[in-house]
């Protein structure tokens, strides 16, 4: 029976192949490892860009450029965020600042709330002439349910403040309604200067709301609008937009990819363009 | 010679496979799961897009095809359903039409992404426009024009009788003409015994050709392509026709009823175009009768609403009752003749309703999209 050992060779030999066998295995596991979070990270950013984007492009989509849009920005948009769509079940009296809307059918994301909401109500005018329908303006008091449209039906009285008095004389039974609140999205950081896709509200008698989140971490300068008119032709004219332009560049939130970018964060950025539907001309389609 | 492998002689070359694969199925696991969610993300944001657009279809279909004869007889606060499908097969939409008052029209569509659960809700208000024609006599009339002592014109404002109608409106002229018509033309009634209002007899330079067939830039061709019944026979004798409590629009003949104050065909106005000359012989209607030839008209024929003659008007027989206004271009310039037993008498009320029963709708200029979302 062969009782030698190994040589000193072979060992140093094997633990060599050992060595590069070990190495290799090693930087493979690694490197997939690391390409995997990398994937997981952009799958992640993907997801939340996808989702602010619809969130963005359907509060952007619903706006006309008559009002609605009150300042615009490379970086922030202030605007009237429409959150309701109804209809008078009652022609106003023109001496009262109150109306009565229907509850249904009525449309949006939540009921008016006084103090924070405002409204616009159609005014037909002169139903003879198309050109002078105008839309008046008035914030919310107090809102408040009951049977009050005819045949008992249920629906809401809305006291109002901020019009002047009788203009209501041109607003008919059946009239349109809708409610809004002045939003503003903007590009803000943190304390840890870290970026984000940020939204605050207007409250009547308090001022701007604190910023929220909606998406982040952006990249600095991760965020920006662009103004085109009816022609496509850049603007910084709130009354003449027809379509706003949006990208936002989205990172991970950590290191934990150090070879992904220069500053080891996975970035992505989206490119939409949201064509406003309450413009009346609209040469340039909507690409989102 | 072989020999049994030692214990001691053993590799880790096995277990370095197993643990090397272990590795890399469970990555390449990970990767399938984020491609899978990938997938999934990107096939339903393309299925909530077809859903969009079929609900924008939707509503804008409706508008595209305004149905007057359905539509436009709506009651304030009636509803009608509608469905549709895209046509490149993607989605389907279905939804309602309601009317709000007169003018106003609220839209909802919901779009479905087909083979999804996808949808969207969109609506549109819309308003109705009305007919741009104004006029502001009972009758309007270009070249000369005899008006027999049994027949009257009357431009004191009265609604149909049984109509429900607004307060009615200061009196207008019975007669509107070019100035140059206007002087001793009315052969047959003598110091405007025939003619009541204020004043009996308007000379207006404005009343041209021109003006008599063109209406804020809607021509006699425009109202062809509104029209409800195109006419091409030279006689006819309209009536209602219904079953039950439906109205048949679809016959020809029918005009609506204007003094059907129950009946199932009173809402409807259609505008009806006759594309030469045409004689009313008896029979009733209502809406907006467009004549591009001459118009005659006898036999007891009643109408409310507007009568547009592209060509010159007469009326003999006993009973015709026109209520609204009529205008007469005359074109050729020969003689009318408001003849026999005739009556026409201004209504602002019937007018109005003449021309929403006409009217197509469009979008608000401003804020007529919106998201239907329901309500929590």
């Amino acid at each position: 029976m062969d009782k030698r050992g190994l040589s000193l060779v072979e060992l140093i030999i094997a633990l060599l192949l050992l060595g590069v066998v070990a190495t290799g295995t090693v930087r493979i596991v690694t490197g997939s490892m690391r390409s995997f979070r990398r994937q997981a990270a952009r799958s992640q950013i993907q997801t939340s860009l996808r989702t602010a984007v619809a969130i963005v492009a359907s509060e952007l989509r619903e706006l006309g450029s008559v009002g609605d849009l009150i300042e615009i920005a490379p970086a922030s948009i202030t605007y009237r965020a429409m959150r309701k769509t109804a209809f008078l079940c009652r022609t106003p009296d023109p001496r009262q600042s109150e109306i009565t809307l229907w509850r249904t059918p009525a449309y949006g994301l939540r009921q008016l709330e006084a103090g924070r909401d405002s409204i616009l109500i159609f005014a037909e005018n002169d139903p003879r002439i198309a050109g002078d329908n105008t839309w008046l303006s008035a914030a919310v008091v107090a809102v408040v349910g009951g049977a009050f449209c005819p045949g008992r039906s249920s629906g809401f009285r809305v006291r109002l403040s901020g019009m002047i008095q009788g203009s209501l004389a041109g607003v008919d039974n059946g009239a349109p309604v809708r409610g809004f609140q002045v939003t503003q999205l903007l590009l803000y950081h943190d304390s840890r200067r870290v970026y984000w896709l940020g939204w605050k509200e207007w409250r009547l008698g308090s001022g701007w709301s604190i910023t929220q989140p909606v998406l982040g971490p952006l990249a600095p300068a991760g965020l920006r609008f662009d103004y085109l008119d009816s022609s496509g032709r850049a603007t910084d004219s709130p009354s003449r937009t027809a379509v706003i332009t949006l990208k936002l560049v989205a990172q991970s939130s950590g290191r934990a990819v150090a070879v992904a970018g220069a500053n080891g964060m996975v970035t992505d950025s989206v490119t939409t363009s949201v064509a406003l539907r309450n413009v009346a001309s609209l040469p340039i389609p909507e690409s989102e | 010679m072989t020999k049994g492998v030692r214990r001691s002689d053993r590799g880790v070359a096995l277990l370095l496979v197993v643990v090397a694969l272990t590795v890399a199925a469970g990555l390449t696991g990970a990767a399938l799961l984020i491609a899978l969610v990938e997938e999934r993300v990107g096939r339903n944001h393309v299925q909530h897009r077809h859903a969009f657009a079929a609900a924008e279809a939707g509503v804008y279909q409706v508008m595209a095809g305004w149905n007057t004869a359905v539509y436009n007889t709506l009651q304030i606060d009636g509803e009608t359903r509608f469905e549709g499908q895209l046509a490149d097969g993607t989605g389907s939409f279905a939804g309602t039409l309601r009317r709000l008052s007169q003018l106003l029209f609220v839209v909802t569509a919901e779009g479905t992404a087909v083979g999804s659960a996808a949808t969207s809700r969109l609506g549109l208000i819309l308003r109705l426009d009305p007919l741009p024609i104004h006029p502001a006599a009972a009758v309007t009339v270009r070249g000369p024009t005899s008006l027999d002592q049994s027949s009257f014109i009357d431009g004191y404002d009265e609604a149909p009788s049984g109509w429900i109608c607004p307060t009615p409106a200061s009196p207008v002229a019975a007669l509107r003409m070019h100035p140059q018509d206007s002087a001793a033309q009315l052969v047959s009634c003598p110091a405007n015994q025939c003619l009541a209002g204020n004043p009996p007899i308007l000379g207006d330079s404005s009343v041209t050709l021109s003006s008599m067939t063109t209406f804020a830039g809607l021509g006699f061709a425009d109202l062809r392509d509104l029209a409800n019944h195109v006419v091409a026979a030279s006689v006819v004798n309209p009536l209602p026709r219904s079953e039950g409590e439906t109205c048949i629009t679809a016959a020809a003949d029918n005009w609506g009823d204007p003094y059907g104050v129950d009946g199932a065909c009173v809402d409807y106005m259609p505008l009806i175009y006759a594309t030469g000359n045409l004689e009313v012989a008896g029979g009733r209607g209502q809406g907006t009768l467009v004549v591009a030839g001459d118009l005659t008209v006898s036999g007891g024929f009643e109408f409310a609403g507007l009568v547009l003659v592209q060509g010159a008007f007469v009326s003999k027989g006993t009973g015709n009752r026109l209520v609204g206004s009529v205008m007469v271009a005359n074109a050729g310039l020969v003689q009318n003749s408001v003849g026999g037993v005739t009556t026409v008498r201004y209504s602002s009320c019937a007018l109005d309703r003449a021309q929403i029963g006409a009217g197509t709708a469009s979008a608000l200029r401003t804020r007529g999209w919106f998201r239907a979302t329901r309500e929590p």
